[in-house]
């Protein structure tokens, strides 16, 4: 049974009298546990595909499920207490909060769900050290590298455990070495905790990566390339 | 509790870390909350004073709740022989004064009583008057009187007070709430990307809401001390400063605390629900102020230029609707400034109007008459008993009564008796026909120490039913109850009208009455007409109306018919009348008359029509059965009681006549002392401070993220200059679009402060509208001012650091 799965997906921008769609009629199943990558040219749309499906944009028409959820109906709150529980979701800027340390950054999802500290403190204590985070937990974000940056969205992303992670090119402003270092990070949580990832990237060498390859055209997702499974753990 | 505190805790923590690291923009807030802050506790204890400091000037004044005048001698036994109470702890009144007066018809003295209610006031006079009302209006004289002071009706200035600071606190509640909300949807615009980092991981309305409220509630702790301070700082300098005390109550503050956070939990829902509803992403991108700029392809369009030519202009229009909503919040606030300033200044004229201190009035005698000839006969048959016609005993019951007088001073400690010599006495009342207030009696009056001004309620009574007026039959709502008889198919004819010439004396006895139309807009064929007779809205008249004035020109044959009806048939048919048409410039409501039409004519026609012309008509004009008494405003409540008693002596004779004390002088003082003017123009004052605060902060917003844009203009060549040049045409057509919001606002707004003002509050007087210019002028000022400044302030911040010449941070 997939973990997630969209049907019929139209997004559509009005710009003046023209109309632009940037997903056209997406349908995508990801079974649980399955690594997926979405590749494509700037403006294809892939972004705005990652977005909706991690539910923090909406869509014109057409459905998103998952865990078999259709979060495209969900109310506002109810999509964000969704969110905070079963989706990760690793930003390309990373958005960190520049008021936060890097601690507090990556404690945001535990504070938005009002978790208590036992819930998390054990896998915390795990991502910090496979992120090799500990000096730098008190540090402002201005005060961190942008590989340290993204090393804290990594870990803001994956605190609560989520079933589902979104990428939205988390390597692209890393080099060869941090790039890989990142992905390595990510494929071992989700060994950890069973994880689904949905990565868009520019990078084919990241990509290769992935259990399978879609490519995303003016809107249009098609499958690009499916991996043998067994190559996908190599690292 | 230990996971509550624990949660308290860490919410204020968190909320004090984000206040400190962005206490920048914060400070504005703290600022802000400061001014709501000092608004509740100004009007809080002020309020709170205002019972206080009211009731010693009451206490200071008066030492007794109720004055009994002209009382009798039975009376006087009455109430000192108390019969109402069996002990003496239970007594609920004290006779404080007595004032031995002259003799009543039946020889016998008059006394003032002075009585003093104890425990609660309210209820002992209420048990006073069930137990006592009905004897002692048995035993009265024609003169008795009784009256309440101010110290009585003290409940009723609690009551006014909590009604004050009830209205005063909703208002500022209202404008808090306005104020703050305005300010954070500026805050939220602005700050989209962290909601929406929230949002990204699972913060929905309640979380984005509850961090709100917790980084406010720190803002509103900071704001408290300095604002509780100021305020009573404030507070006690300026009554200090008028020899008022300053009672400090702690629940003011705690008051202001709580009203505050209101404020803030109130103010926070709507910017927070605007931002949860939205998706994360939106709010995630909204980082520069993109989201601030509409159809920047029409802007070109607007112009008529393919590509933008002047760069201000353009980017003047393109945020065009982030401008509109700093506009009218600006001239919003400004006109709230104005509009409680015009409020204050009606209110203080208000107070500042000559109120009569007595009332002379005189009524029907008939009754009066018939008691005085009860009077009579009664002192007939005492003056039979004390000659020794009757019985012994009645005698000696007499010489009871004597001995009783003579041992009453030693009784009562606070009795006063007055040099008792035959002659003082005033001459038993022999009641005549129906007196008017005199030429003769104005002068008298007017010889008296510490009267300042008489002015009589001029009457003139139509009784012959010459004159009359002509009334369009669609202006009439009962046309049975009324003298009235048609005159044609369209008009009706009414004769019982009571007739005033428009003049000032005339006027200003009518500015208490609801009005509708101007008062001041009396042309020479104007007319003023009141709607209501007996209280009963028998007409209804529309200003613009039409009312037609009969005036006699002369006798072609006599009329003699017998009744009104016959008599006008009669009159008409064979006396001349020429009719001067008048249009209604203002409608009566609630004038006080008996059972006439009252109308105000042009002087001019009243002498022609019913003055001069008539002798009978100028008899009558003079007649005057009520004047009033003003007196200096510096007199104290013992020399008006001394005026009150002359006044009294004086009008003695004329048996149908009663002069009541109105207290005037008194509630002057006490409104005086609350010194609501002040309060009122204070929170005015810090009104005044909203708009350029709200105007500061969001331009200062708005021009932090456009700081990019300059540094890329400037990288691309544009000279500093030109720079300047966008953020003040910018600042400029802000000014202008406030300005075009401000004026018709204010304009609207003071209208309606006028009418409720008039309607709703009782001013005593009906205040004629006029635009407040200098207020208005001020908040032209204060918006013409202060969208300059926030042009200055972004440009001094901007080329400050002279690194931003050439930094693009192109990720900001």
């Amino acid at each position: 049974m997939p973990i997630l799965e969209v049907e019929n997906l139209i997004k559509q921008y009005k710009q003046y009298d023209a109309v632009i769609t940037a997903v056209n009629r997406v349908n995508l199943k990801v079974e649980d546990g399955e690594f997926i990558a979405i590749i494509g040219a700037s403006g294809s749309g892939k972004s705005t595909l990652l977005n909706i499906m991690a539910g923090l944009d909406s869509a014109n028409s057409g459905t998103v499920r998952i865990r078999d959820q259709v979060i495209t109906k969900m109310k506002p709150d109810e999509l964000a207490k969704f969110r905070g529980t079963y989706v990760g979701f690793i930003f390309q800027k990373h958005n960190l909060i520049p008021q936060f340390t890097a601690l507090e950054n990556i404690m945001l999802p535990t504070v938005m769900l009002n978790r208590e500290e036992y819930h998390f403190e054990e896998h915390y204590k795990k991502l910090v050290k496979a992120l090799g985070l500990k000096e730098r937990l008190n540090h402002l974000p201005s005060e961190l590298s942008g590989g340290q940056q993204q090393r804290v969205a990594i870990a803001r992303a994956l605190i609560n455990r989520p079933q589902v992670l979104f990428a939205d090119e988390p390597t692209g402003n890393l080099d060869r070495d941090n790039a890989n270092e990142v992905l390595n990070l990510l494929l071992k949580t989700r060994e950890m905790i069973n994880q689904t990832i949905v990565m868009v990237t520019h990078d084919m060498q990241i990509a290769e990566r992935a259990d399978k390859i879609y490519k995303m055209d003016n809107g249009v997702l098609t499958l690009y390339k499916e991996n043998n499974k067994d190559d996908s753990n190599e690292l | 509790m230990k996971s509550l505190l624990a949660y308290i805790r860490r919410n204020i923590l968190l909320a004090g870390k984000s206040v400190f690291y962005s206490i920048g923009h914060y400070s504005w807030f703290i600022f802000a909350l400061m001014i709501i802050q000092c608004f509740f506790c100004t009007v809080s204890l002020s309020s709170f004073n205002n019972n206080a400091v009211q009731y010693d000037v009451t206490k200071e004044e008066y030492s007794y709740h109720y004055i009994i005048r002209n009382a009798t001698e039975k009376q006087y036994y009455m109430l000192i022989n108390d019969t109402s109470v069996r002990y003496e702890s239970s007594r609920f009144y004290e006779i404080v004064k007595t004032v031995k007066k002259g003799r009543d018809n039946t020889m016998h003295p008059m006394y003032d009583l002075y009585i003093y209610f104890k425990f609660d006031a309210a209820q002992s006079y209420k048990r006073f008057c069930d137990f006592y009302g009905e004897a002692l209006e048995e035993a009265a004289d024609t003169a008795y009187s009784v009256e309440k002071t101010p110290l009585l009706d003290f409940s009723e200035h609690t009551r006014d007070n909590a009604m004050y600071t009830f209205r005063s606190l909703a208002l500022i509640t209202l404008l808090g709430v306005a104020f703050t909300y305005a300010l954070y949807h500026i805050r939220t615009e602005y700050f989209k990307f962290t909601y929406g980092v929230f949002m990204t991981f699972g913060g929905g309305f309640g979380k984005i809401y509850s961090t709100s409220f917790w980084e406010m509630m720190f803002v509103t702790l900071l704001a408290f001390v300095p604002s509780s301070v100021l305020s009573t700082l404030f507070l006690k300098v300026f009554y200090n400063s008028r020899g008022v005390s300053l009672y400090v109550h702690s629940s003011a503050y705690f008051l202001s605390f709580t009203l505050s956070l209101l404020i803030t939990a109130i103010s926070l829902i709507i910017p927070c629900r605007r931002i949860s509803v939205k998706t994360p992403i939106s709010n995630l991108i909204a980082s520069d102020n993109s989201d601030k700029v509409s159809s920047p392809k029409y802007s070109s369009e607007f112009y008529k230029v393919s590509v933008p030519k002047k760069y201000s202009l353009i980017s003047a229009w393109r945020f065009r609707r982030h401008h509109v909503v700093i506009a009218v919040c600006c001239a919003f606030f400004t006109a709230v400034f104005v509009l409680i300033s015009y409020g204050t200044g009606v209110y203080t004229d208000s107070l500042k109007i000559d109120r009569p201190e007595f009332t002379v009035s005189f009524t029907d005698n008939t009754h009066q008459n018939n008691r005085a000839e009860e009077q009579n006969n009664k002192r007939t048959e005492i003056n039979k008993i004390t000659s020794g016609a009757e019985d012994s005993n009645v005698s000696e019951e007499t010489a009871t009564t004597k001995t009783d007088n003579e041992t009453e001073a030693e009784e009562n400690p606070y009795l006063i008796e007055k040099d008792e010599k035959l002659e003082d006495y005033s001459p038993p009342v022999t009641v005549k026909d129906n007196y008017y207030f005199t030429q003769e009696m104005e002068n008298s009056v007017l010889g008296l120490d510490g009267v300042t001004k008489i002015v009589k309620d001029r009457q003139t009574i139509n009784s012959s039913l010459i004159s009359h007026i002509l009334v369009d039959k669609s202006n009439i709502v009962n046309q049975f109850e009324y003298t009235y008889y048609p005159f044609d198919a369209r008009y009706g004819i009414f004769t019982n009208v009571e007739y005033h010439p428009y003049t000032w004396d005339e006027v200003k006895t009518i500015f208490h009455c609801k009005y509708e139309g101007d008062l001041y807009d009396f042309q020479d064929n104007s007319v003023i007409v009141s709607n209501s007779v007996s209280g009963k809205d028998e007409f209804k008249f529309k200003v613009g109306d039409k009312i037609s004035v009969a005036t006699f020109l002369g006798t072609v044959e006599d009329a003699k018919g017998m009744g009104d009806g016959a008599l006008l048939s009669e009159q008409l048919k064979n006396y001349n009348f020429e009719y001067t048409e008048l249009t209604v410039c203002a409608v009566l409501s609630d004038a006080e008359e008996n059972d006439k039409i009252v109308i105000y004519i042009p002087k001019e026609l009243y002498d022609k029509s019913i003055g001069e012309e008539s002798a009978e008509y100028k008899m009558q004009s003079e007649l005057c059965r009520e004047a009033y008494i003003y007196v200096e405003k510096n007199m104290t409540p013992s020399e008006i009681n001394v005026l009150q008693d002359k006044l009294t002596d004086m009008f003695k004779q004329y048996g149908n006549c009663i002069v009541t004390a109105n207290h005037s002088g008194t509630e002057f003082r006490m409104a005086k002392a609350r010194n609501t003017d002040v309060v009122l123009y204070s929170v005015a004052l810090l009104t005044l401070l909203i708009a350029p605060l709200i105007v500061l902060f969001a331009m200062r917003m708005f021009n932090i993220k456009r700081e990019d844009e300059f540094s890329v203009c400037m990288a691309l060549g544009i000279p500093r200059e030109k720079i300047k040049k966008i953020l003040f045409s910018d600042a400029m057509y802000l000014g202008t679009l406030s300005l075009a919001l401000f004026l018709p606002a204010t304009l609207v707004g003071t209208l309606i402060v006028n009418k409720i003002m008039n309607a709703g509050f009782d001013l005593g007087v009906n205040v004629a509208y006029s635009y407040p210019f200098v207020f208005a002028g001020i908040g032209i000022a204060v918006i013409e001012f202060t969208c300059l400044l926030s042009a200055l302030i972004s440009y001094i911040a901007f080329v400050s650091d002279s690194k931003k010449e050439y930094k693009i941070n192109l990720n900001a």
